[in-house]
């Protein structure tokens, strides 16, 4: 499948196939009968000074249904005053044909018609309309009766069974009086060859790997197993998450012990289910005499959605045990254990508490772990089926760190809740104030949390720093729910005190 | 002479006052002033927030179906689907608080949308100026 080159139009061909093996007369139509003008015009309608008239409103004047349209007052000569004009068509041959009344209004002395136009489309035109073409006019014989006419125009030879598009243009014009004209059952010969929303013409368009994204929208467009990218927070972002160590007791709040950025990218197929997800993960700084490990799990998604894993830094713990798929076992939903040891990651520079949050101590580069979950291999799901992108929003990224070799002391972003091998027994301890029965987890009486996450990336404070030191708008974020100084982290005049971030 | 031993007294006093706080306290956080504050038991500590994007689809003449994508105003694109217009969706993106817009497209159309209380609402059925 791969490399075969192709070209398609929209689904419009199923629509061809129907046609050919009914042998069903293409044609476009409107008799109104949504009774909503707004769902004909994102179909590609247009109405000038022309709406829907209901049956309850114009008993004797709505001509068939429940609606027909109405027009304005025919006073002008103008083309431009009064009209519909049909989504682009690839034009067939025969008649269009419509019904149309006038009210009977019989003041003023009128004069009442309707001009029919085409309308060759070109590109560089205002809405790739050209200069439209008048080739059909009607007059109506009287204007003071609401007889209903039967209007049958020929198609003109010109624009038969056209290859290129066109427009009809229906025009009510008048002089004098203010009679208004009613019309239904509108039968344009042809093929709707419009493109909603934006109503240019359907156009032919490449998909090389023929899975029914264009190439131009395809982000693989050579891989039919593959269509999107997803990315969380950004394609050219990192989020940090910066977590305390010591839960459920009393942290220091420099929210430092560990500090890891992340990118995830979620790689959707053509159907929308998730092929993979490859997340970065920048390993910079452990400010923590703890070893600690980190690692996320995909809420309410079951390990056996997943194929493998791979990437990720494991093998050296003797806490964590691990499935086939390279997952952890004995978990409800699939966790992957980014590393499970920060120290066997990136060595401890020889001085100071941690690593890369000491100024005096030296700085230990930062390590990178391109972590690869699989979900679907070949267009192979796994054994437990399909995830669609819906079911696993950013959201779903329950990010956590487990303190110090101990499995049970998971500790979460704030309100996430623990994985299945959290050790319940410690809610509620220390300075703990959870409550899994409401939901809340991972907070403190006042609602401090043990870790955050900044979308944007985030200077860490040095060790020993209070984050609130480090930025001085940080207490009114956090008091305002987020409201006040939303961009606390950034390196603004008046925001931070160098002195104490690293 | 009282008026300067007790000014020498006093400066004495000050200054070994002041050698003892440095010498013996070392530079430990002082979070009673973090420990205090007053947050909202809803606040999420991020810095992100969760937006909810409800989409109407339209009845459609012919079927439909092309990539919508969410992207930030800076074109930073976050979601993206193979969607038949006519069909109703909702997708849910983490995006920096910061943000009050996002840019919705689909196919070659696109749109600026507002965010409303964590809620974007659109629809492909238009809204007709009269």
């Amino acid at each position: 499948m791969k490399n075969f080159k192709k070209s398609l139009i929209l689904p419009l061909v199923i629509s061809f196939l129907m046609m050919a093996g009914t042998n069903i007369k293409a044609q476009v139509t409107l008799d109104c009968e949504s009774g909503i003008k707004e769902i004909e015009v994102g179909n590609c309608w247009g109405f000038g000074a022309t709406g829907y008239a209901s049956i309850a409103s114009y008993p004797s004047l709505v001509i068939t249904g429940s609606y027909s349209t109405r027009s304005n007052s025919l006073t002008n000569l103008s083309l431009s005053a009064c009209w519909i004009k049909t989504p682009w068509l690839l034009v067939g041959n025969g008649n269009i044909t419509f019904q149309t009344r006038l009210d009977g209004n019989g003041n003023g002395v009128s004069a009442k018609g309707i001009i029919l136009s085409y309308i060759p489309y070109d590109a560089g035109a205002s809405y790739g309309e050209g200069t439209a073409v008048q080739f059909y006019t009607y007059n109506f014989p009287a204007f003071n009766v609401t007889t209903i006419r039967d209007i049958s125009a020929p198609i003109p030879v010109e624009i038969q069974n056209s290859t290129t598009p066109y427009k009809i243009w229906v025009s009510y014009i008048g002089t004098g009086g203010n009679q208004r004209a009613y019309s239904d059952n509108f039968i344009f010969p042809g093929t709707y060859w419009a493109s909603p929303p934006a109503c240019t013409p359907l156009a032919f368009f490449q998909d090389a790997d023929n899975d029914g994204v264009a190439d131009s929208e395809d982000n693989y467009p050579n891989d039919p197993y593959r269509a999107y990218n997803n990315y969380y927070p950004g394609v050219s972002q990192y989020g940090t998450l910066a977590f305390e160590d010591n839960w459920p007791n009393k942290a220091d709040y420099d929210f430092n012990d560990i500090v890891v950025n992340y990118r995830l990218n979620t790689i959707t197929n053509a159907q929308n289910n998730v092929v993979e997800i490859l997340g970065k993960f920048v390993l910079r700084a452990s400010g923590a005499s703890f070893q600690n490990a980190f690692a996320f799990q995909l809420d309410d998604i079951t390990p056996d959605k997943i194929i493998s894993t791979s990437g990720n830094s494991t093998g050296v713990s003797p806490i964590f045990g691990f499935e086939s798929n390279g997952l952890e076992s004995n978990q409800q939903f699939a966790n992957c254990i980014v590393f499970d040891n920060f120290f066997n990651v990136m060595p401890h520079p020889g001085s100071g508490t941690g690593i890369n949050t000491d100024k005096s101590a030296p700085t230990v580069p930062y390590d990178t772990l391109d972590v690869n979950l699989v979900f679907i291999s070949d267009g192979n799901p796994a054994p437990g089926g399909t995830v669609t992108i819906n079911q696993l929003p950013s959201s779903s990224f329950n990010f956590y760190i487990i303190s110090n070799q101990e499995r049970g002391r998971e500790i979460h972003l704030a309100d996430k809740a623990p994985t299945s091998l959290a050790n319940d027994a410690l809610f509620g301890t220390g300075s703990d104030d959870s409550n899994p029965g409401a939901g809340r987890y991972y907070k403190t009486s006042n609602n401090l949390p043990w870790g955050i996450n900044i979308l944007q990336g985030f200077d860490y404070p040095i060790e020993k720093a209070l984050v609130n030191e480090a930025y001085l708008h940080f207490i009114e974020w956090a008091e305002s729910s987020g409201i006040l100084y939303p961009n606390w982290y950034s390196n603004e005049p008046g925001f931070r005190d160098d002195s104490k971030i690293y | 002479m009282k008026k300067y031993n007790l000014f020498f007294l006093l400066s004495l006093m000050i200054f070994f006052a002041s050698c003892k706080k440095d010498l013996t306290d070392p530079v430990y956080p002082d979070n009673d002033n973090l420990e205090n504050i007053q947050v909202p038991s809803t606040f999420n500590w991020s810095t992100g927030q969760n937006v909810i994007i409800s989409i109407q689809g339209l009845p459609t003449t012919i079927p439909i179906k092309s990539t919508l994508s969410i992207s930030l105003i800076d074109g930073t694109v976050l979601h993206q689907r193979f969607h038949a217009m006519d069909l109703d969706a909702t997708i849910e993106v983490i995006i920096p608080k910061t943000e009050t817009q996002l840019l919705l497209k689909y196919g070659t159309a696109e749109y600026q949308v507002a965010i409303v209380n964590n809620q974007v609402t659109f629809s492909f059925i238009p809204q007709i100026q009269e």
